[in-house]
């Protein structure tokens, strides 16, 4: 037998470990929509409640109750895996109740975070109830040895990973069969769906949450054998694991089991090769296995997770626009922090400039996760690679004390590029598991590569300017006063610059993004552009606070910046906001040894539930707060200002009245032709073969039933959907361009669903539209000039989100128009409009189709679409019908035929009243 | 914030640190003429188990690793011994001494170490009348496992005015040691694995750090080995010495080291240690904590191997619990777990007048801190600057390691390991675990031939 194939052998145990978590992972995911960081916690009390029932013991993590109670009685095998299960399940059935329940319309990455706090929170309970010796557990598989092939065996891992492919079989019979698991499918689709069939999604989801809990407590009973059973034991198993639930794409039990056996055959294989060959990095070759399956799964396939449909889906937290650069907060801020710097000492001043270190790595956080978006869990682990730069930096390639971290932070901007990358074809919480992955591989080749970093760690010289020492000290005199002044100095400057970030250009576009790539592509931004910005930014940001950290320490070692401290820095960030530099600069107060810890510490020291006080406070913080505690404190004190100072927003369009000057549009007219236009998804064909022509200063209008393909089309156009036929504009054919790409031509859209980004102002909207004229080098509109022409000056300052239904389709068309379109498509413009606002609304289109644009008009008011349009196209099931003048239209008995209901009576009437 | 689950690493460290110390206490060279009983077995539970253990023959070659002061050890741990007997009443105000500990985490829990710390304290004010005439007081701090906390530690106890830093065991040790010695302050702890502790010139390492690598090694030699596998917990502090050192130590007792590295929570070992055993390994040393080492255990088991398994006390914490079957397994251990060692009845007894906890992490506490006492017996009452306790300490005369076998001393002369200045027990005692988990055939290693740089 090949060497190859017994390592492979050898792996399986491992590979059962990772698959049984994974299948937790993924049962937990399809049902609640929660990537449940906590799933090795669930795991670990199942195998616990199962080691004490095995001893006669009832495991009791209550605190202030006994750890245990004496039974009397040892359960036998098959009763304590039952009642370790029972266990497992309510507390399934607790932490949705708790936390889960109220958290299930809360952005997934909420719902993470929060998974996260119950980790700390079951974590810390157990080690302080437990202990942190190893239990002693039972096989609960039959052990014996096999010798296969020369090697000897433990057949017990054997049937594990049988086990763990017989339950993934069983649970997915389960799902597939019975009336529970169609049920459970149909509320993954739609909550609403759910509710009208009948069922209680309530109960539905706890009961799933009581399966996939109890699914978690066997993995832990299976791995308890193999793994000493310690507090942390399974902690560090969430990686390969997350990699096979993504392999299985988070909805597939099978796949992701066979992921995990892979994952962990192949990490044993590597292992064999790393000893066969001298040349191998003899570290983190393994932990590259799981990043690798994730890349090509997910970059290659750009697969997004299925996201849940529930009613009602919260965004992140908004990110309020600083109407003053520099508050009265802000200077109480500053002169508190400066008087603390004079005034504190000893380990109180200490506390103080690690605060300004987090809050620079929390102002990084900001950067690419509050207003990018992109939800990165390497921030901690960039900014250690800029403290493990420094130190060459400095010493062997000779750089100066001030360029010397400037380089070392652009070095982590680089490396933070690099993280990014995946993220240009993904989104979401995917992006999340891969930036875990890819620090996890940073951490083990690099900072815990004895090759590269010896045990000491990397030295850092003292930084010194002009003669001053800056640097940290040692003994009595640590940390010294000038050194926190430096790190002081440079955070201040941080946060003007992430406060300028977001009222500059580049920031509204980051934002567009973060609310919708789509409609941010459509409107000229490029997402690629932006987001490896937003990346390299709050990199460059993370790596100015790792050298700042590095010169603290004198030598950076691994241990500083761990992905495991990672993630709590990510909830830290996340708990007191992520999406404000007011937000991004207190999150530092709730850092590692930051001055919150040191009050704690001074006046509530030495209490053992400590950690999972603050873990506690988390969830509770997020169950509560999902925008996190500054977001919400103010949106608070916005409102009530915005009360004061104006009225109630009117959400009326403008009176009506003639159209004020419409400025001709400049550039040469354009002319959009459509040749032959197919669009497949799959076996259907959505779009067929469509050709017309839309001319500069006509209206063309596109109607059709429900599901004729009409906003299909459009996508196509825009190159929002892959299609095959041409689509020519001004003689040129723009097939294969991307979206953003079209726009700059000069396609301008509106989506149906009025894609604006509601943490924006109307103003910072419109302004990111300008982009498309921009990248074509033409003088975009005055942003001021187009509301006035579609009456939205005053409300030009309001969120997105106050605004009426009617009022949110002009700022679309705003968008759209600022970017200076020659063609320009709007989906449904008069969605949610009464009839006065509608004929209001044709006149605005009339103005613009005038001032030298093609118009193509989709909608179903066929009051406006008749009344408006020069000429009509009629799409049904993705062919075109009928084409022609709103009177040939009328009398067309195609399209009569294609219309029932409704419509046709429209059409009707339509034609009596002519 | 959730700072403890996330100290997975730390801990590792921690716990790296605590074997080789743990593994290091035991003084090697004692006169054995006059001590044969000191080498008796001990079982490797805790103390309050412990079954007389049968009165082995010490094999020992050794051993003159402090070749000047062979002659005079034996009574001069006699004379310390009677010194400790007759309790003295400390006088005048007390000098600060720094003491700190890594605390208790998810992790790890050494909360025992800083109460036995203070019970070993009061015993030297109590008994040996403190330390240069007056008693000692210590200043407390935990690293919280962190270098940054590490860092914040030296500096609050400098601040205070501390002339010595003590510390049991801690994973922070490289970083208290450096910043210890920056601030000109001598830090003193019980054991450690850092090239960097040993050459600092201000620390004290009162172990054998050394002795987890070189007692394998030692065995090896004994058994005619050619090469010798070691499976080490992959993370710097480990690995980096380990993968320096080996080869050279195994080198000069003619073995080829092979140095497997195993990343923290791997879930099944086989792969990793059926490669080594592909490779030719005749032995293995397992240099990680508890979890860690039965996990490698277990893996050895199952791939049947047959050579010898050689770990550090702490690995197979209690053993008589212990999931891998540990029969056969051999213990490198620094304290004695003989009730009927001196050392061992005077700690039971402090700590039990003290009220304190036993446990691993208290044993390092008490003893640092008395060595440390033990160590300054030597000073005036003249002014204690941390100059006066570097120059007290390296003038010292040997002294009973605490909670060693009978017999067993230190000296701090900074000669006891040629390599490894710091370091000041010269030897390590060894036994082998029978089918209850209880140590048996306890003997002394001569790590003379082995402890120096080639040619040995």
């Amino acid at each position: 037998m090949s060497d190859h194939l017994v390592f492979l052998l050898l792996g399986l145990a491992n590979g059962a470990v990772f698959a049984s978590l994974a299948l937790a992972l993924v049962v937990t995911y399809r049902s609640s929509g929660v990537v449940n960081f906590a799933t090795s916690a669930i795991a670990l009390f199942g195998s616990y409640a199962f080691a004490y029932f095995r001893q006669g013991e009832l495991l009791v993590l209550v605190p202030g109750l006994p750890a245990k109670i004496d039974l009397g009685w040892e359960f036998p095998l098959l009763l304590a895996i039952v009642a370790a299960l029972a266990m497992a399940a309510a507390l399934g059935l607790l932490l949705y109740g708790l936390i889960f329940r109220p958290l299930r319309e809360a952005p997934a990455v909420a719902k993470a975070v929060a998974s996260v706090g119950v980790l700390v929170v079951m974590t810390g309970i157990m080690a302080v109830r437990l202990g942190t010796r190893p239990v002693p557990v039972d096989d609960v598989l039959p052990s014996g040895i096999w010798v296969v092939g020369g090697v000897r065996v433990a057949s017990d891992r054997i049937w594990f990973a049988l086990t763990v492919v017989l339950v993934a079989v069983l649970l997915w019979a389960l799902y597939r069969f019975t009336p529970f698991g169609l049920a459970t499918r149909a509320a993954a689709e739609t909550e609403r769906g759910a509710y009208l069939s009948g069922l209680s999604p309530d109960r539905l989801a706890a009961l799933n949450w009581m399966l996939s809990a109890a699914v978690a407590g066997a993995a832990g009973i299976l791995i308890a054998p193999i793994v000493p059973l310690v507090p942390l034991a399974y902690s560090l198993f969430i990686v390969p694991a997350l990699a096979a639930a993504i392999l299985g794409r988070f909805q597939y039990m099978i796949p992701a089991v066979i992921g995990g056996l892979a994952i962990g055959m192949l990490q044993s294989d590597m292992q064999f090769l790393v000893a066969s060959y001298d040349w191998l990095p003899s570290s983190g070759m393994p932990e590259l296995i799981p990043l690798a399956l994730i890349l090509v799964v997910l970059v290659v396939r750009a697969t997004p997770l299925p996201s849940r449909g529930a009613v009602v889906q919260r965004t992140l937290g908004s990110a309020p626009r600083p109407d003053r650069r520099v508050n009265g907060l802000g200077v109480a801020g500053v002169v508190g922090a400066a008087a603390g710097l004079v005034l504190l000492d000893g380990s109180w001043r200490t506390a103080l400039i690690m605060t300004f270190i987090f809050s620079m790595l929390s102002l990084s956080y900001v950067v690419v996760t509050g207003y990018a978006g992109q939800v990165s869990l390497a921030q901690l682990t960039l900014a250690g690679s800029a403290g493990f730069l420094l130190g060459p930096i400095a010493e062997h390639l000779g750089f100066p004390f001030p360029l010397a971290p400037l380089v070392a932070a652009l070095g982590a901007a680089v490396i933070g590029v690099v993280v990014g990358l995946p993220a240009l074809r993904i989104r979401g919480l995917p992006v999340a598991v891969v930036t875990l992955g890819l620090a996890l591989v940073l951490e083990t080749m690099w900072f815990r590569n004895t090759d590269l970093v010896g045990a000491a760690g990397v030295e850092i010289a003292a930084p010194s300017l002009f003669g001053l020492d800056l640097s940290s000290g040692t003994g009595a005199e640590f940390p010294r006063r000038e050194f926190g002044v430096m790190v002081f100095v440079v955070l201040i400057v941080v946060a003007f610059a992430v406060s300028f970030l977001r009222t500059s250009r580049l920031g509204s576009e980051m934002l567009a993004v973060r609310a919708n790539e789509r409609s941010a592509a459509a409107a000229g931004v490029s997402v690629v552009r932006t987001k490896v910005l937003a990346f390299a930014i709050g990199s460059f940001i993370a790596g100015l606070g790792g050298t700042m950290f590095g010169y603290r320490l004198g030598s950076v070692t691994f241990d500083s910046f761990t992905v495991l401290l990672g993630l709590s820095l990510l909830a830290t960030s996340y708990i007191v906001g992520i999406t404000s530099v007011t937000g991004g600069l207190l999150a530092g107060l709730g850092a590692i040894g930051g001055l919150g810890a040191e009050v704690l510490e001074t006046w509530f020291g030495g209490a053992d539930y400590f950690e999972t006080i603050i873990g506690v406070a988390l969830i509770v913080a997020i169950v509560r707060r999902p925008e996190g505690v500054v977001g919400f404190m103010m949106a608070r004190f916005g409102q009530s200002r915005r009360r004061a100072e104006r009225e109630a927003p009117d959400g009326r369009l403008a009176g009506a009245g003639a159209v004020t000057g419409i400025e001709p549009r400049a550039g040469s007219p354009l002319r959009l032709e459509l040749h032959e236009v197919t669009v497949r998804y799959g076996g259907v064909t959505a779009v067929d073969g469509v050709s017309f022509s839309v001319e500069a200063g006509t209206v063309v209008g596109l109607i059709g039933p429900n599901g004729a393909g009409k906003t299909t089309l459009v996508d196509a156009v825009t190159g929002f959907a892959p299609s095959s036929g041409s689509v020519v504009l001004a003689g040129e054919a723009l097939d294969g361009l991307r979206p953003h790409e079209r726009a700059h031509r000069g396609l301008g859209r509106t989506f149906q669903a009025i894609e604006l980004y509601d943490d924006l102002s109307v103003r910072e909207n419109v302004v990111v539209g300008q982009a498309a004229a921009r990248a074509r080098g033409d003088e975009p509109p005055e942003v001021g000039d187009v509301l006035s022409n579609l009456g939205l000056t005053p409300v030009a300052d309001r969120h997105a989100a106050e605004l009426s239904q009617g009022q949110r389709q002009l700022v679309a068309m705003a968008r759209a128009m600022v970017g200076s379109p020659g063609v320009l498509l709007l989906d449904e413009p008069a969605g949610g409009l009464d009839s006065t606002e509608s004929i209001w609304l044709g006149e605005r289109i009339r103005a613009v189709a005038d001032s030298g644009v093609a118009v193509l008009l989709i909608d179903h008011d066929m009051h406006l679409v008749l009344g408006l349009c020069d000429q009509i196209q009629v799409l049904d099931f993705g062919r075109l019908i009928a084409s022609g003048t709103p009177e040939e239209i009328r009398g067309d008995p195609a399209v009569a035929a294609a219309y029932l209901g409704d419509t046709q009576a429209v059409l009707a009437e339509e034609g009596s009243e002519q | 914030m959730s700072t403890t689950s996330m100290s997975m690493w730390r801990k590792l460290l921690a716990v790296v640190a605590v074997m080789s110390l743990v593994a290091a206490a035991c003084g090697g060279d004692d006169d054995e003429a006059s001590s044969p009983a000191t080498t008796a077995a001990a079982p490797a539970a805790d103390d309050t188990d412990a079954e007389a253990p049968g009165e082995a023959e010490g094999e020992d070659e050794s051993a003159d690793d402090a070749p000047e002061s062979t002659e005079s050890d034996a009574e001069d741990a006699a004379s310390s011994d009677a010194a400790e007997a007759s309790p003295q009443e400390a006088s005048d105000g007390p000098i600060k001494v720094g003491f700190v500990s890594d605390g208790r985490s998810d992790a790890i829990d050494n909360s025992a170490e800083t109460p036995a710390a203070q019970a070993a304290a009061a015993y030297v004010n109590e008994h040996l009348g403190g330390v240069a005439g007056r008693p000692i007081e210590l200043i407390t701090c935990e690293t919280h496992q962190t270098p940054a906390g590490a860092q914040d530690c030296v500096a609050e106890l400098a601040s205070a005015g501390v002339i010595a830093i003590l510390n049991g065991v801690s994973g922070q040790g490289e970083t208290l040691s450096a910043q210890a010695n920056e601030a000109g302050i001598p830090y003193v702890t019980n054991g450690g694995l850092s090239q960097a502790i040993f050459n600092a010139p201000l620390s004290f390492v009162i172990g054998n750090g050394l002795g987890a690598l070189v007692g394998p090694a030692a065995v090896a030699a004994e058994n005619g080995l050619t090469q010798a596998g070691i499976i080490v917990i992959d993370v710097p502090a480990a690995v980096d010495p380990v993968r320096q050192a080996a080869p050279l130590f195994y080198g000069n007792v003619g073995v080829r080291a092979d140095v497997t590295a195993i990343a923290p929570g791997t879930p099944d070992m086989t792969p990793q240690v059926q490669a080594a055993i592909s490779k030719g390994a005749q032995q293995f040393a397992i240099i990680g904590d508890e979890t860690f080492c039965t996990s490698a255990m277990q893996a050895i088991q199952t791939l049947g191997f047959e050579g010898e398994t050689i770990v550090v006390r702490t690995c197979i914490g209690d053993a008589s619990i212990a999931e891998a079957d540990v029969e056969g397994v051999r213990v490198i251990s620094g304290t004695s777990d003989d009730p009927n060692d001196a050392e061992v009845a005077l700690y039971n007894s402090v700590m039990s007048e003290h009220g304190a906890v036993i446990d691993p992490s208290a044993h390092v506490g008490y003893s640092v801190v008395l060595a440390w006492a033990r160590a300054m017996a030597g000073h005036g009452d003249g002014e204690v600057t941390p100059t006066s306790v570097v120059e007290t300490m390296i003038a010292m005369e040997p002294a009973l390691l605490p909670i060693g076998p009978d017999g067993a001393t230190f000296q701090c002369n900074r000669m006891a390991v040629a390599i490894a200045p710091a370091i000041c027990a010269a030897g390590i005692a060894i036994y082998t675990l029978d089918e209850n988990g209880v140590g048996t055939g306890t003997s002394f290693l001569d790590l003379t031939d082995v402890l120096t740089l080639g040619g040995g």
